[in-house]
């Protein structure tokens, strides 16, 4: 039925939709930064209803969005993007309704474990599939079938290796927790090494002269991995300190890894360019 | 002379530049979010009649709650969508009418988390039976606009299948 789209759509609208995942991944940023603030400092979820209200409006806007986005991608006839931002926006609403288990339940043990392993579950899932939405929107948008780099690839699975790394590093609260830390450092291994190999090979492909060449990507894979270093060096302060900041520190520095690789992945903005046109 | 005003009378239906398969898709997400302000309804009134129909009060972790609210996160989204698909593809009455629909969800929410907030239950006081009172009648008003922008999805749909077009 998509591929019917594909022939009788009057008008695509590929940068609306563009737009919006770059919304959506603000919003999980936002969604994130926010819930990891209120895993480490609530107490009592009543004395922190402002972050409690914060952490459920940006991961409404987070599942709306990713809603919307589905559509307008089935609308379009992207059926990978329609498929996966579908498959997210059910996750999302299923592991959101854990948190509404532990505003009932806020201090049972068991409620709160579930409820971080599932919500870091959510943007576990969360980030490869808004690098691969934004991946191919951006591709069809400059008139691309597919990428003539490798780049992309490498930077979904560092996105991969980065929520991975996310998620173990939730699990060290559970009873998995030599486990955890060993996964955790290992993920987080694997994002530097990742990370590092989007910069080498698109500083390769600038100096084999190929043409796809792209300044913007090698200037955000710098950063992205300018971003992973300080997230590791401050996991290595936070295991010898023991302080809570430092984990709140970590986790904006992973949103601003995420930032980074999403940003090299839209990469190379050309508003003016009319490859894509009017779209 | 014809065809003009053939053209002219097909601006004022207002069919958007969807296409007719982007307009028969919209078409059953709009069924779709149908089925879930029923299933919105029934839930609803589930904790109406057989929870806080007593002394008892309903909270946020009740399982009953649970998939009345996951029932309304869906309702929202689906609504929403209808409201941007109908702000992008030009069908202005469309977008206006699920916005409204939008604005009355939203503030029926609201309505909503003061019932919970405020005790759950008939018998908790004044504030929390004015919360339910403006979650029902707002959630009636929101069916109401959302039925007019499906009509007007149906009515494009027509339109582009008598005149032939895709």
């Amino acid at each position: 039925m998509l591929d019917s789209f594909k022939s009788s759509r009057a008008t695509p609208r590929t940068r609306p939709l563009l737009y919006l995942i770059y919304l959506q991944a603000i919003s999980l940023a936002v969604t994130y930064v926010a819930g990891t603030w209120l895993a480490i400092t609530v107490q009592n979820v009543s004395s922190n209803l402002l972050e409690v209200i914060e952490h459920g409006l940006a991961s409404s806007a987070f599942v709306l969005l990713t809603g919307v986005i589905a559509f307008l991608a089935a609308l379009q006839g992207h059926k990978r993007v329609l498929m996966y931002n579908s498959a997210l926006f059910f996750v999302t609403v299923i592991t959101g309704s854990t948190g509404f288990a532990l505003l009932g339940n806020p201090t049972d043990a068991t409620q709160i474990a579930i409820t971080n392993l599932s919500m870091m579950a959510s943007v576990a899932v969360g980030m490869p599939i808004t690098g691969l939405s934004l991946a191919t929107l951006s591709r069809s948008s400059r008139g691309i079938s597919r990428d003539p780099s490798i780049v992309p690839f490498m930077t979904y699975m560092a996105l991969g290796a980065l929520s991975l790394t996310i998620v173990a590093g939730a699990a060290v609260a559970s009873p998995l927790y030599a486990f955890a830390i060993a996964a955790h450092v290992g993920l987080a291994a694997l994002t530097v090494a990742l990370v590092l190999g989007v910069l080498v090979i698109s500083i390769l492909e600038a100096s084999g002269g190929v043409s796809n060449w792209e300044p913007q990507r090698v200037a955000y894979s710098l950063l992205g991995l300018a971003s992973v270093s300080v997230a590791g060096g401050d996991g290595v302060i936070y295991l010898t300190s023991g302080g809570l900041s430092y984990l709140m520190v970590m986790a904006e520095v992973a949103v601003l890894v995420y930032s980074f690789l999403m940003i090299g992945i839209g990469a190379p903005y050309r508003f003016s360019s009319t490859a894509g046109g009017k779209r | 002379m014809e065809d003009s005003l053939r053209v002219a009378s097909l601006r004022k239906e207002e069919i958007g530049n969807l296409g007719l398969a982007g307009l028969r898709l919209t078409l059953r997400l709009c069924y779709a979010n149908f089925i879930l302000y029923l299933l919105l309804y029934v839930t609803g009134m589930y904790i109406n009649i057989y929870i806080t129909g007593g002394v008892n009060t309903v909270g946020i972790s009740d399982i009953s709650n649970m998939i009345h609210m996951i029932t309304a996160i869906l309702n929202f989204v689906f609504t929403f969508t209808v409201m941007v698909v109908g702000f992008l593809y030009g069908m202005r009455k469309v977008a206006v009418f699920s916005l409204g629909a939008v604005v009355c969800l939203v503030i029926a929410t609201v309505g909503g988390l003061v019932f919970l907030e405020t005790g759950g239950g008939r018998i908790s006081g004044g504030e929390t039976l004015a919360g339910g009172w403006i979650m029902s009648i707002l959630f009636m008003l929101a069916l109401f606009l959302s039925y007019y922008a499906t009509l007007k999805v149906m009515r494009a749909i027509k339109v582009l299948e008598v005149t032939n077009r895709t």
